[in-house]
This record gives structure tokens, sequence and C-alpha cells, in this order.
């Protein structure tokens, strides 16, 4: 526990990776496999059940402590943290030997006096725990009780610290983590060793588009397939035989936040690597990216936004058809592999369906998670201008025209055209600016938005602010004079600045307070100073 | 209890005053005689026609009250009259030239601390414990989760960090007031591990300091300009250096000037993590010139006081702590009463200041 407690004071204490990682590798090399493993347990925000409620935690420390439930009261919303304010309050004393050192004996201690129904036994616990342990410990102690352990290292920063440590490249050491472990030595071995994992479920390097939209189409058009250029996150889905990854194009694992889309992957043929985006969905409906993006935000998935927005695979590719590797199969046949294999799956599902409708009728339904991106052969460019207005309607960034014949290859872009729809417009009044942290405290980095909508300002986006913007000096002319008030890095302004912003999609949206959302605002320019009104 | 002793000081619009010997204490606004405890700016303001502070601080009152003001002072346990009460400064250990200030009046000893502490603190005179019948105290600090650790725990805290930025060709630049703040961090700065410079904020106090007899280490002052452009092309001009600024300048022209520098913020107000995180800065040093909840208790206890005044901070916790131990002790806002015996003025009670207020406040 001590040497755990003082692992989370130096991470603290650590501004970037390269310092964290400095005091994390030492951690693992010095600690026993298995208190490494309790350490990755707590780091990837993972915790004890039942967890304490924090009044439980506040009663006990009012039976020890010197001070009045009131004053316990007023230090806990003075810290602003239960655990931190209770591991001040009891006094030092250090005096009483503990049997329990390492951090799994504690881990095993505590898990048990959490899941014991005897509240003596579990008052004493946490008395002589507390008599035991340091200030930096208890605190550590009284976050493991309360399930609120926070350390100051995101789980993206540990799998890339591993990885160094361990010699893999941070994917594998991503999906080890993924997939379904308790807390052992074994974990912890198999996790830096880069053995046994050969067929794992990485993905393949990404192709991408080269962006033709202000350069015109390419002359020999019918001789390219066209579809919609999906406005989601870009993904592989991996699936092997035990194990099934959705890989973002950044190389992040996002298998978490996609459950739906992992239950609906089992139905695949093993070794199977699709590459399409992943999309929100409603009522058969695509969703705008802003709508996603809210559901990808939180880290743990509410009910209630898994039935706001429902994920879709929207697959465009195929990587791997059975094992076998495709890439090189001119793109025609992999889109009839595509095609095949999901329409196998929809027929296989639907006599399945028609079997045992006899039985329960609504037993079975589609799975309606993967889908199968259009594709269009075009005969001349007016087609494609055609297609090009439709995007708007479909909710869709543009077009993508791909070579008919060519393979998939990360690096030869221009097999693969993007051409994005035409942008709207609209007047928004900046309402609030944005400073940066650390050295950039007094620089603005970005600013927010607003639109009038009923006598009432609507915040609609934000937008980074960039060095080469050239209403940047009026603008800070302009915050000097009129800040209404300073919150933190946000720093609200009268609504008088307008500008015209420039969005590459305006869609409704039911889950934006201002009901729409924009897709990639730009500030076009300065439409000048107006005083409250409707815009 | 209290009320049936006159009571030496209420509180009235202007702040503090002495009814019978016609005086204030650290008033708000311009008064005709203003005795000062020391000269942070929400205790030492301009404007009154007459004041009188310890002789230690007279440097630095000085500066802050500008060369017209008329500025009396004395000597630490010096006695005077003033309209018959008997008025004496005696050292509070908060900064350079800080007092508590005792009243003696028909055998009544009220004490006013101003802001203190007792640790240790080689760029002021120590806290002097005094005896009261009554005790006025401060509350800056007044909850049980402040408690400062050693200072030299800290100095050493301070010290590694500089030499690991140091090793990593980056500056360090520790943000504290100009006023206190800044000389105690580089009173615990190890002159070893490289060059010490300040911001002119910074230097103008250094300078009150060294002219009071205070020892300072050695250093440089940054004026506004004179680091060039180097640091437009991102070089850090002063990778070997510590400086010491006021936090105001955080993310100033000047600060920028420096190129490539680790910030930390020196105060109490960093015990708490959530503050720590809100400065925007890599790290942060419980440094405080105030009383933490150890002190304030034995201040209180050795005063011997059978009435305690709880005045500034964290007031309502520690009233109700104190009472609940058995001491006599309330604010001034529980004490309004005490105004009627204030005949021909009719002072306004401010009030009780807001928690907010505090964060902001460190002086
Ligand atoms: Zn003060
Ligand atoms: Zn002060």
């Amino acid at each position: 526990m001590k040497a755990f407690s003082e692992l989370c004071w130096q991470l603290e204490q650590s501004s970037n990776l390269e310092k964290k990682k400095r005091v994390l590798i030492p951690y693992f090399n010095s600690v026993s496999r298995e208190d490494a493993a309790w350490s990755v347990f707590l780091i990837c925000g993972r915790r004890l059940k039942p967890s304490f409620q924090s009044s439980k935690l506040k009663n006990f420390a009012a039976e020890v402590s010197p001070f009045d439930d009131e004053l316990l009261h007023e230090s806990c919303t003075a810290v602003g943290d239960t655990a931190e304010a209770l591991a001040f309050l009891i006094a030092d004393s250090s005096l009483s030997e503990f049997e329990l050192k390492s951090l799994s004996d504690w881990m095993n201690a505590i898990s048990a006096a959490l899941r014991s129904d005897d509240l003596s036994k579990q008052k004493e616990f946490v008395f002589s725990a507390w008599k035991a342990l340091g200030e930096l410990e208890r605190l550590c102690f009284n976050r493991i009780l309360l399930g609120s352990m926070k350390i100051d290292l995101s789980p993206k920063e540990l799998i890339e610290i591993l990885a160094e440590m361990s010699g893999q490249s941070a994917q594998q050491i991503a999906l080890k983590l993924e997939s379904k472990w308790r807390v052992s030595e074994e974990f912890f071995e198999a996790l830096i060793s880069s053995s046994g994992y050969e067929n794992s479920a990485l993905s393949y390097p990404f192709a991408s588009a080269a962006d033709r939209t202000d350069k015109g189409l390419p002359e020999d058009i019918t001789s390219y397939l066209a579809e919609w250029k999906w406005d989601g996150i870009r993904a592989q889905l991996v699936k092997r035989r035990d194990s099934i990854a959705i890989w973002s194009g950044k190389g992040e694992l996002l298998n978490e936040r996609c459950l739906e889309l992992i239950s609906a992957a089992e139905e695949l043929p093993d070794d199977t690597v699709l590459d399409g985006e992943i999309l929100g969905w409603k009522d058969a409906d695509v969703l705008p990216f802003a709508d996603l993006e809210l559901r990808f935000k939180t880290r743990k998935l509410s009910p209630k936004a898994s039935a706001e927005v429902a994920l879709v695979f929207m697959a465009f590719d195929i990587l791997e058809d059975s094992g076998e590797d495709v890439r090189s199969l001119p793109l025609l046949e992999r889109k009839d592999r595509l095609s095949q294999l999901i329409s196998s799956r929809r027929k296989r599902a639907a006599s399945e369906f028609e079997q045992l409708s006899l039985f329960s009728p609504c037993s079975l339904q589609l799975n309606p998670s993967l889908k199968l991106s259009p594709v269009f052969q075009l005969e001349n460019t007016e087609q494609f201008q055609e297609l090009l207005k439709d995007a708007e309607q479909m909710k869709v960034e543009g077009l993508l025209l791909k070579k008919k014949d060519s393979s998939y290859h990360c690096e030869s872009e221009l097999n693969w055209l993007k051409i994005e729809s035409p942008g709207k417009t609209l007047e928004a009044v900046l309402i609030s600016v944005e400073y940066g942290s650390g050295t950039k405290s007094r620089k603005i980095v970005a600013y927010h938005f607003a639109v009038w909508k009923n006598a009432e300002l609507i915040r609609v986006c934000k937008i980074r602010a960039e060095d080469s913007d050239e209403w940047q000096d009026k603008i800070a002319e302009f915050v000097k004079s009129n800040t209404i008030k300073r919150f933190g890095p946000l720093c609200s302004i009268k609504p008088e600045l307008v500008f015209q912003i420039s969005s590459k999609s305006i869609v409704s949206s039911e889950l934006q307070s201002s009901g729409v959302a924009l897709r990639k605002p730009v500030i076009i320019k300065l439409l000048g100073e107006r005083a409250s009104s409707n815009s | 209890m209290a009320s049936s002793k006159e009571s030496l000081l209420i509180r009235s619009d202007a702040g503090l005053y002495c009814p019978q010997g016609d005086f204030f204490i650290d008033p708000l606004k311009p008064v005709d005689k203003a005795l000062v405890t020391h000269a942070h700016s929400d205790h030492a303001r301009s404007g009154s026609r007459q004041y009188l502070t310890a002789a230690e601080g007279k440097h630095v009152m000085r500066s802050r009250l500008g060369s017209k003001a008329m500025i009396e002072t004395i000597a630490y346990g010096e006695r005077c009259n003033i309209g018959g009460v008997n008025v004496s400064f005696h050292s509070a250990g908060h900064v350079l030239g800080s007092a508590q200030i005792r009243l003696e009046y028909r055998g009544q000893i009220w004490v006013v601390s101003g802001d203190y502490k007792t640790k240790y603190d080689p760029t002021c005179s120590g806290f002097e414990q005094l005896q009261a019948h009554c005790f006025i105290t401060e509350s800056t600090f007044g909850l049980p989760i402040y408690r400062w650790p050693s200072s030299e725990s800290v100095a050493s805290e301070i010290n590694s960090w500089w030499a690991e930025n140091q090793s990593e060709g980056r500056c360090s630049v520790v943000f504290a007031y100009s006023f206190g703040k800044a000389q105690r961090v580089m009173s615990m700065l190890d002159e070893s591990i490289g060059p010490i410079y300040v911001h002119p904020a910074v230097d103008e106090l250094n300078k009150q300091y060294i002219a009071s007899g205070c020892k300072l280490p050695s250093y440089g002052a940054i004026g506004e300009k004179s680091a060039g452009n180097g640091a437009l092309l991102g070089l850090s001009l002063f990778p070997k250096a510590m400086v010491i600024a006021p936090p105001s300048v955080f993310g100033s022209d000047w600060c920028n000037q420096l190129g490539d520098f680790s910030p930390a913020f020196a105060s109490g107000w960093m015990r708490i993590r959530a503050n720590r995180k809100r400065q925007a800065m890599e790290r942060g040093f419980i440094v405080s010139d105030h009383a933490d909840w150890d002190e304030l208790n034995q201040v209180i206890q050795e005063s011997g006081a059978q009435e305690i005044i709880v005045h500034h901070g964290y007031v309502g916790p520690l009233v109700r702590d104190l009472r609940r131990r058995g001491f006599n002790a309330s604010s001034f806002a529980s004490r309004g009463r005490d105004l009627s015996t204030l005949s021909g003025k009719s002072p306004k009670l401010d009030r009780e200041r807001s928690n907010s207020d505090w964060l902001q406040e460190d002086s």
C-alpha cells in the first residue's frame, strides 16, 4: 500500500507522459506481479464491489475523530472530496503495526471487509487501518473503499507505457486489457509477455482518401465506384474465434463503448475483418455526428444513452474473409464478398426466423447493427452531381470515389477520393471565450457561439482559435471591456459580436440543447457588433 | 460575559473600532487614526490621516501607503497611550513587520492578532504569544483539514523540483505573492542549485526586506523585455534558473519571455487537491503565512483569554468548535448588539465574508 500510494503521489506530480513513464516502469519492476496486477486494476478504473457510501465512511470517521459532525461535514465540503477530507482529519498515529503490507494483502482484506455484513467488524477494520496508515495511504485506502480511486494516469497512457516496457504494440496491450481478466500474477505476466498473441485481433493499417473537393472530378469517372462518405467514426471490426475488437482509425480500442456492435459481430464467421464507419442511429435514420459524440464522451455507457443513440456499423470494405487476406483483390471483388457476407448473414438469420416463427414469432429479430453501405455505378459526371445533391438529405458528408480495380492500400491515396458537399452558413453571436491552461492561460484557445431563438440565446458550437485568425485582436479587445463573468478557463462576454459561420452540415438534433448539430464549423468573417437582438 | 464588560473593540462599517481610544485597527475606509497590523493590501489601505505601525514594517508600509502618508512607527513591545488606552505592537510572525495589537484599558486586555503564524520563518520576527482577556483571532485556514507540512519538507520538495526541471533544461517558476510569500520561498531555496531571478514586483519588495535587515539569497531581476526575442523561437532562456513571480503575471508577456518553464503555485490553498488542479500549474507547494488549524488552537489556548472573537476567514466552524470545547467564542456578527454602546455614530455591520472570497485572498 505504501508503494502504491507513493506511486499515486508521484504520478500526481508528473506533468507529462515521459515523467509518468519514469515513475511507473520502476514501480512495476519493483513490486510483485500480483501487486502490479492490482495496480493495473485500479488504474483502469475498476473497483471492488460493493463499495461504501461516503456517508457510511463519514459516520465511521465521526466516531474516532475529535471533531463534531458539523465540522467533519464542513471540512468535506471545503475539500470537495470525502476520501481526501477524511484522510486529512484522521490524525497520524502509525503506531499500531498492521500485518497487512502489500497492495494485494490490502485489496483482499478490503474486499472481504466490503462484502462483510457485520458492521462492527467493518468498523474495526477501518479504524485499525486508519491507525496504521500514513496520510497518503489513508487517501488511497478511503478511495478504494468508496470506489472513487483517482489516478493521474489515463488507461491510454497506461497502455502506452506498458507497451514500451514490454516491447509490444499499444494495440496488443489494449486487446489484453479488454479481454476478460481477473487480478492474478498470471494476468500481469501475460500482459507484459510478448509471446502467445500471434493471431490476435489487431487491425490492419487504414486506407485513406485524398481530398478532391475543390479540385474537380477525375476524368474517367466510370472507372470508379461511388459511395456515401458517412459522418461517423471510422473503424475496423475484427472477428476472431475467441476475440472481437473494434479499432478506431486512431488505433483506439472502442469495444467498451460499442457493446451492441460486439454482439452483432459474434454472428460473423471467424477471422473476418471489416472496414466501415460507426454511426449513431435512431428510427431507421442516421444521427448527426454530434449526437454520436455525446454517446462516446462517457466512458461507461448508461442505458439511456444507448437507447437515445443506437450504434450501427456501416461496412464498406472487407480486408480478411474467413482467414483469407483479401486486401490485394480488386475493389469490385471485395465489394462482392462483403455483400455476400452480410446478406448471407441476413439470410441465415431470416431462415431461422421462419422456422422459429411457428413457435414464437417475436423471438428473433434481424440484428440491425451491421449494415452494408450502398454502392453506386456512375455513367457520367451528371449522375455524380445528382448524388452529391442527395448527400445532404442522406446526412452524409459527401461522396467517396474508389477505383474499381484498386487494392486496399494505405499508401496509395489516389485510389480513394473524397468530395464533400458544400457547407452552409449561419450568423452566430460570440458568447464566451475559453483560455488555455499552463503557459497558455492568457491565450484564447476557443470561441463559443450561440444563436438567438425565441429571444433566448442557445449555444450552438465551439470553434478552436487559430493563430492566423484575423479577428483575434478584435475579440481580445472586445473581451477586455465586455466581460460578464470569468469561470475557470471560460470567460463569458456580452453577446454582441456577430460572426458568419460555415458548417459542413446543419442537422436538427433532439439531443443537442440548441436543437441543431453543426459539423466542423469554421468562422468565415466578423459581421460586426450588434446590440442584443435576434440573429 | 463580554457584554457585561465594556468592549474595547467593535466592528463598524469602517472596520474594527476602539471607542475608548477613538482609533481604528486595519480600517476598511479612510479614518482619522489607523493602527495597522501589517502592510498586506487587505489590512493597510491608503487615505487615512494618521497611521501607527510596527517599526520593523516601516519600509514596506511606506511603499504600500505612498510617500505622502503620515506614518508613525513603534518598536515591538513598546507602549504608548492613545486616548487613555495603552497600546503596544507585538510580532505576529506573518510577514515582515506584521504585528498583533494589544490594548489595555482599565485592567482589561484585548489582543487583535492580525494575520499570524507561529512556524519558523527567517524573513520576519517570530510570533510572540500574548495573554489577554479577549483575543481576536484570524481564521483564514480555520478548518482541521488545514495542517501544514514542515518548512523543511516543503523546501526540499521545491529544491528537488527545481533540480529536476534543470536536468530537462526548463526554467522553474514559483508564483507567490510579492510581499511575504515570495521572500519566504526565496529563503527556502538552495542557492547552490542555480541562479535565482525575480519579477520586478518581487524585486521591489525584496529591496524593502533587505533595507529592513533581512537576509535573502542573491538574485537577479528580469525586466519586462530583458530576455529579447529568443523566447519566440521556443528556447528556454533561463534553463537553469528559479524564478519567483507574483501569480498575477502568469500567462503574461513577461512570463512568455522566459521561454519554456514549469509553473508552480505556492499557497496554503495548495493543501487541497482540487485547488492544485484548478490552478493550471504543474505543481502546488503548501507554503502559507497563516496559522494552520493546530497553530490557531494552540495560540488561542495559550492566550489564556476568557473570550475569543473569530474575525477573518472560516469564522463559523472555529467559533462552534471552540464553544463545543467550552470557550466563550463568538464572531463580531453575533456580537452585533455591542454597537448600541456606540452613541452618536451608527456604523452598519458589514456582512460575513462569503466563502468564495477566501480563495482569492491569502494575504
Ligand atoms: Zn489578511
Ligand atoms: Zn496578511
